[in-house]
């Protein structure tokens, strides 16, 4: 594990991604709480002492609502991640473990999930909740559509893992089959689910950031996320009219924060999947 | 595809969704090669989808401009309204006289329609009495209004004498309807209704867009899915009789079909549109391109319409004039001008009587100054929700969690129902939220889809909901606004099915023991009304008790339409210091006398 760790840190792109990836933490987590906004200014006010990035439509401090969508599209993209990452594997691992009818049934349930496509599911469960979509509601929603390509993966895992002879002996010597999918085949599986949850953290905050683009994200009092930053900047026609800060401060943020998970991901598959270890 | 290829994916889908969305689009660019740009005026904002239609007999949402709506470019009313005379102009009729009895117009003797046929009163009263052989015919509602129209010849001309239906006995609705109501040449439809074995439904099939008999100026040259083309009637016959022998100095004038409200903007900027009427943010920052509006300085147009929150006052909180009061006095409306609207609107006065323009004859600041409460004073609004019992609970983060009723009920979060997408609405909506939510009143936005806002309203099912009501500056405001919120004419249950096309909010349920039967005296007497001194006591009466009652909440004050043009192909373009024709489109009402005004820019 140390000498994993040790390889690890020794990668260029893991280095940069974490660095990148704590700044973006560190900025939504402790941000808010440490920036005094503004007090409200007028429409579109550009860049300058008063306000570093401008206000917004409304006049606000842009500094402020990227702090308050930064922390927002990292809680909905954890939370979509978690809950996507908790049912596929589960998926997975029963499916790959199991065989027979039971992978059956939950192949047969997966492959019915990704052929839906999960952002036309978002968009209409998300539309019909024209009142009181909180962030958890996206969160969820994001989560619950998204799983099927972790059942996937983790199920094509544990399959290859079914037939190894530390299972069978694990069977042998009376475990159960919860005790062997979670003592025996889940940690063999642990980097690569982790791997997966941070490509599903990603996909969770571009997901969020597409739905909220298109008018369909969270509202309510403190809700802003950096989708809702760039719906907003869109329906009052920012870039026509020349205002960019009311676009590319929210775009760059979601482009690093995907970015530095990219890179944790690459850096990490390199080190942990024996075929591409160097 | 692996994780990592779906997430590059979906990036680049965000981005691309992004770059659509705020893409410039060109195809709507008007095509000039057919059209000298010194002969082509450039108009937009009234046709968004495809021209479908151009027949008059069709319901006028349905019509393609310049048949929709109030436009007499091509068919023309009797009269037209200045709004910012208030006089009442001759078109193909003139205004002699009118009083509780009756409204006299004299027709044109030289008015003729394009085939050569002269403009009778045989066409006025085919069509204003079309609607007793066909009720679905959209000028059916004129039978309430209009018992009857007498037809005498006074020195060669004809004289109609629209006589007072004394069913609705309102005057003053038939002077809106002298400069609404387009005339038709009944020659023509009567013919397409005689091919058709008086099939109503079958005449409206009927597209008009071949060769039209009109009366207007102008007429159909061509249309397609990107632009409609109108070309000057040389041989009109206005121009000698209202013009001095003068022919309206555009040869075409063309509207583009925009898919959304950026391309307004753009291409006012560019000089490739000349003047349009829809709602363009912070146009100051456009007059370096030669964008220019009424004002050169705030608010930049002329105010004309009120924009309100309708309330439900059949719902708790809502019920309760108190909580609604509270609601009036809560919201910074210098706020909304600044942040919402662009500083369009001058300083907002309350009640439903605007104090500048035509309006302020019957402004009493003295009266109003009593009855209204103190707006934009958070610390009134929070001591009279505290009096009358309501309680705010706010979470550990001092956000409002919601608020308790006077018998400590949790009250349900109340929704402001707009329109999605429209852009100064929604800031509207959203600052009132915030507003509202500080003194402790848990409200919250309703953006929702046209096809869910537009049904609820007649309906009535909403908490509260955005709406501007009535659209046009006419002969019968202030009493169309007060008869808009406060009528219970037609008052309803909140139902599906139970429509109301007035008072949408419910307020003063004939039927409840606290009806104020005051009010609907008051909107039945002030259209017979005659003294302007009456009149202003009678209108400050009724606006004296929307101020005690606050059924619904004025938010802001905008103009009619937003008349914003570009000086860059056309000049002589009216303004506050040019005033000869009103602050409209040179399409519908007086605004059209622009037409005969403008000069290309050599």
């Amino acid at each position: 594990m140390f000498k994993l760790l040790k390889n690890l840190i020794k990668e260029p792109m893991f280095v940069i991604g974490t660095f990148l990836f704590l700044v973006t933490i560190v900025a939504g987590l402790f941000g808010t709480h440490l920036y005094t906004p503004s007090p409200d200014g007028m429409s579109y006010e550009a860049p300058g002492s008063a306000y570093w990035l401008g206000t917004d439509n409304l006049g606000q401090d842009y500094v402020a609502l990227l702090l308050r969508g930064l922390q927002n599209s990292l809680y909905v993209g954890f939370t979509a991640g978690i809950i996507a990452t908790t049912i596929g594997t589960l998926v997975g691992l029963f499916a790959g473990f199991k065989g027979g009818i039971v992978d059956d049934i939950l192949n047969m349930f997966t492959n019915l999930f990704i052929v839906i496509p999960s952002f036309v599911v978002l968009v209409l469960v998300s539309a019909s909740w024209p009142e009181g979509r909180s962030l958890t509601l996206i969160a969820v929603l994001i989560g619950v559509t998204t799983w099927p390509w972790t059942a996937r993966s983790v199920r094509a895992q544990a399959t290859s893992l079914r037939g190894r002879d530390h299972i069978a002996l694990a069977r042998i010597n009376g475990a159960s089959n919860l005790q062997i999918i979670f003592k025996h085949i889940l940690p063999y599986l642990a980097s690569y689910v982790f791997m997966v949850f941070i490509m599903q953290v990603a996909s969770g905050i571009l997901s969020e950031s597409a739905i909220s683009m298109i008018g369909l994200g969270p509202i309510g009092e403190g809700s802003t996320s950096l989708g809702v930053i760039l719906n907003t900047a869109k329906n009052n026609s920012a870039i026509t009219y020349g205002y960019w800060w009311g676009v590319f401060p929210a775009a760059i943020v979601i482009t690093v924060i995907v970015f530095a998970l990219y890179l944790l991901n690459n850096s990490m598959e390199g080190v942990f999947n024996p075929r591409l270890r160097k | 595809m692996n994780f990592s290829k779906r997430i590059v994916c979906s990036a680049l889908a965000l981005l691309v969704v992004f770059l659509i969305s705020c893409e410039e689009e060109k195809a709507a660019e008007p095509k000039t090669s057919s059209y000298p740009r010194s002969e082509t005026l450039y108009l937009s904002g009234s046709q968004w989808g495809d021209p479908n239609t151009f027949n008059l007999l069709v319901e006028t949402w349905l019509v393609a401009w310049p048949t929709n709506d109030r436009f007499n470019l091509m068919y023309e009313p009797l009269t037209a309204y200045n709004s910012l005379t208030g006089a009442t102009e001759p078109i193909l009729g003139t205004l002699v006289s009118y009083d509780a009895e009756k409204v006299v117009v004299d027709i044109q003797p030289e008015a003729k329609w394009s085939d050569g046929k002269p403009v009778s009163s045989a066409d006025v009263k085919f069509i204003y009495e079309l609607g007793k052989r066909f009720p679905q015919a959209p000028t059916s509602y004129v039978g309430d209004f209009v018992s009857e129209i007498k037809v005498d010849t006074v020195d060669g001309k004809e004289r109609l004498s629209f006589m007072v239906n004394k069913k609705r006995n309102n005057p003053l609705v038939i002077l809106d309807q002298l400069q609404a109501i387009r005339i038709v040449p009944a020659h023509i439809f009567e013919k397409y209704l005689a091919d058709n074995n008086n099939d109503f439904d079958a005449v409206k099939k009927i597209k008009c867009d071949n060769n039209p008999v009109v009366s207007g100026p102008y007429t159909l040259a061509q249309y397609n899915n990107e632009r409609i083309v109108l070309v000057r009637r040389d041989d009109y016959w206005g121009n000698k009789v209202l013009h001095d022998g003068a022919l309206p100095v555009p040869k075409y004038i063309i509207h583009p079909i925009y898919k959304n409200n950026d391309h307004f903007a753009i291409n006012l900027q560019k000089g490739a549109l000349d003047a349009s009427m829809n709602y363009i943010p912070r146009i100051n920052e456009k007059k370096k391109d030669g964008v220019n509006t009424w004002y050169d300085a705030p608010p930049y147009f002329v105010p004309g319409s009120m924009h309100f929150l309708y309330l439900n006052n059949t719902k708790a909180p809502l019920n309760d004039k108190n909580f609604r009061r509270a609601m009036a006095a809560a919201i910074d409306y210098a706020a909304l001008n600044r942040l919402a609207v662009s500083n369009y609107m001058p300083e907002m006065k309350p009640g439903l009587i605007m104090s500048e323009g035509l309006e302020k004859k019957y402004y009493n600041a003295e009266e109003v100054s009593k009855h209204s409460v103190p707006l934009g004073d958070k610390e009134y609004a929070k001591k009279l929700l505290e009096e009358s019992g309501y309680k705010a609970v706010l979470d550990d983060k001092g956000n409002l969690k919601h608020t308790l009723g006077p018998k400590g009920d949790i009250l349900p979060t109340l929704l402001i129902k707009s329109p999605a997408g429209w852009s100064d609405w929604e800031a509207i909506v959203n600052l009132v939220v915030k507003q509202l939510r500080s003194v402790g009143i848990d409200v919250r936005e309703g953006f929702v889809d046209g096809s869910q806002y537009w049904p609820t309203l007649p309906s009535g099912e909403f908490d509260i909901v955005m709406r501007k009501p009535p659209v046009a500056v006419t002969a019968s405001l202030p009493w169309n606004r007060f008869n808009a919120v406060l009528s219970s004419r037609n008052w309803r249950p909140v139902g599906d099915g139970n429509s109301m096309n007035e008072n949408e909010g419910r307020y003063n349920n004939p039927a409840a023991s606290d009806y104020n039967k005051r009010v609907d005296e008051l909107l039945d007497i002030i259209p017979l009304l005659t003294d302007e001194e009456e009149m202003k006591a009678a209108y400050t009466e009724l606006n004296n008790i929307f101020l005690d009652d606050q059924p619904a909440i004025p938010v802001c004050h905008l103009p009619e339409e937003f008349f914003q043009f570009s000086s860059k192909a056309w000049t002589g373009w009216p303004t506050e210091k040019n005033p000869f024709a009103p602050p409209q489109l040179p399409w519908v009402g007086s605004g059209i006398n622009t037409l005969w005004r403008l000069a290309p820019v050599k």
